[in-house]
């Protein structure tokens, strides 16, 4: 019967222990910002000091995708084709989150996204194209993409990308 | 008795809804509004702008292309109308976009008549709703200049 009490003792403070450590970490992370997304709110991401690169060759999306991620507190760069992807990597530049359009003249967002894994780049890749045919999209995230949006993107989508690739504020 | 102001607005939200209804644009437009703030007050005539540039070149690529009279390259057709496609769809172009989808269906089959047909249809499409957009922004600096504030307007 101590035993027993004992056990269940130990079991409801680990529990406890779980609950709290689950709640910090929420506190951390940006999951609660993205609720509250979800729920209709802009989160700021300022804090997490999360930095972006949009490659895409047309203005019209550059100027959204800049404003988008603007919009979140994330600071952003903006290049015009995987090349220039490739070659702003190569400077020593380093980005969380690259948002990677599939067609620009030089080279696509294909062959970036392999090029800059070859090179070892871990930042998260999200491929966001108006191509939503099955085949080439598995194309795309077979080249090394960590999440697959359709444009146009919105602030929901934008949210969605950063939920689903789990970015962490840092404390 | 309406104030110059509650008019303008009254003419303001009729007029933006009128253009939701009327399909020449959709939700996306709705969503380049809510990215306009203080910091960035002309964020959405900014990339409207963009857009209607955007338009000039690749129509001026797909009639040059088109001219190619017996040696036209429906793929460059095709690659200009995908572009097209993809900027209308991010500035909520509603009209534009599906005119896009159609002129992509007849580049994907070579008929050059269709090809022609979409071009002059996308054209006088872009130019109409450019004329539209620029009646709605003006209505916009009217209420600011008589001292009101541009009302949201729930599609």
């Amino acid at each position: 019967m101590i035993l027993f009490l004992c056990y269940i003792t130990t079991g409801l403070l680990l529990l406890i222990r779980d609950c709290n450590e689950f709640l910090s970490f929420c506190h951390k992370h940006i999951f609660l910002e993205v609720f509250f997304a979800m729920a209709g709110e802009v989160p700021n991401l300022a804090e997490s000091k999360l930095t972006a690169l949009v490659v895409d060759d047309n203005f019209v999306n550059q100027s959204i995708h800049h404003k988008l991620l603007d919009r979140l507190g994330i600071k952003n760069d903006v290049v015009c084709n995987g090349q220039e992807a490739v070659d702003v990597h190569c400077s020593g530049r380093n980005y969380d989150l690259i948002l990677m359009d599939m067609d620009m003249p030089i080279m696509n967002g294909i062959q970036a996204t392999k090029r800059l894994r070859e090179m070892g780049i871990e930042s998260k890749i999200a491929g966001v194209t108006t191509r939503a045919e099955e085949e080439e999209v598995k194309e795309f995230m077979e080249a090394g993409l960590n999440d697959f949006q359709e444009k146009p993107l919105t602030i929901s989508k934008l949210v969605s990308i950063l939920h689903n690739l789990d970015f962490y504020v840092q404390a | 008795m309406d104030t110059l102001v509650a008019q303008l607005q009254r003419q303001f939200r009729d007029y933006t809804i009128s253009l939701y209804h009327q399909g020449f644009l959709d939700d996306q437009f709705t969503e380049l509004k809510k990215l306009q703030d203080e910091c960035s007050p002309d964020f959405v005539a900014e990339v409207v702008s963009l857009f209607f540039e955007d338009c000039e070149k690749l129509i001026g690529n797909m009639a040059r292309a088109l001219d190619q009279t017996g040696n036209v390259d429906f793929n460059l057709v095709g690659s200009s109308v995908h572009q097209l496609k993809g900027s209308s769809s991010s500035v909520g172009a509603k009209r534009v976009k599906g005119l896009c989808i159609t002129f992509k269906e007849c580049c994907d089959s070579q008929n050059f008549e269709g090809c022609v047909r979409c071009l002059q249809q996308v054209d006088i499409e872009y130019k109409s709703l450019k004329a539209k957009l620029q009646d709605l922004f003006n209505l916009e600096q009217q209420i600011v200049q008589a001292g009101g504030r541009i009302p949201q307007v729930d599609i």
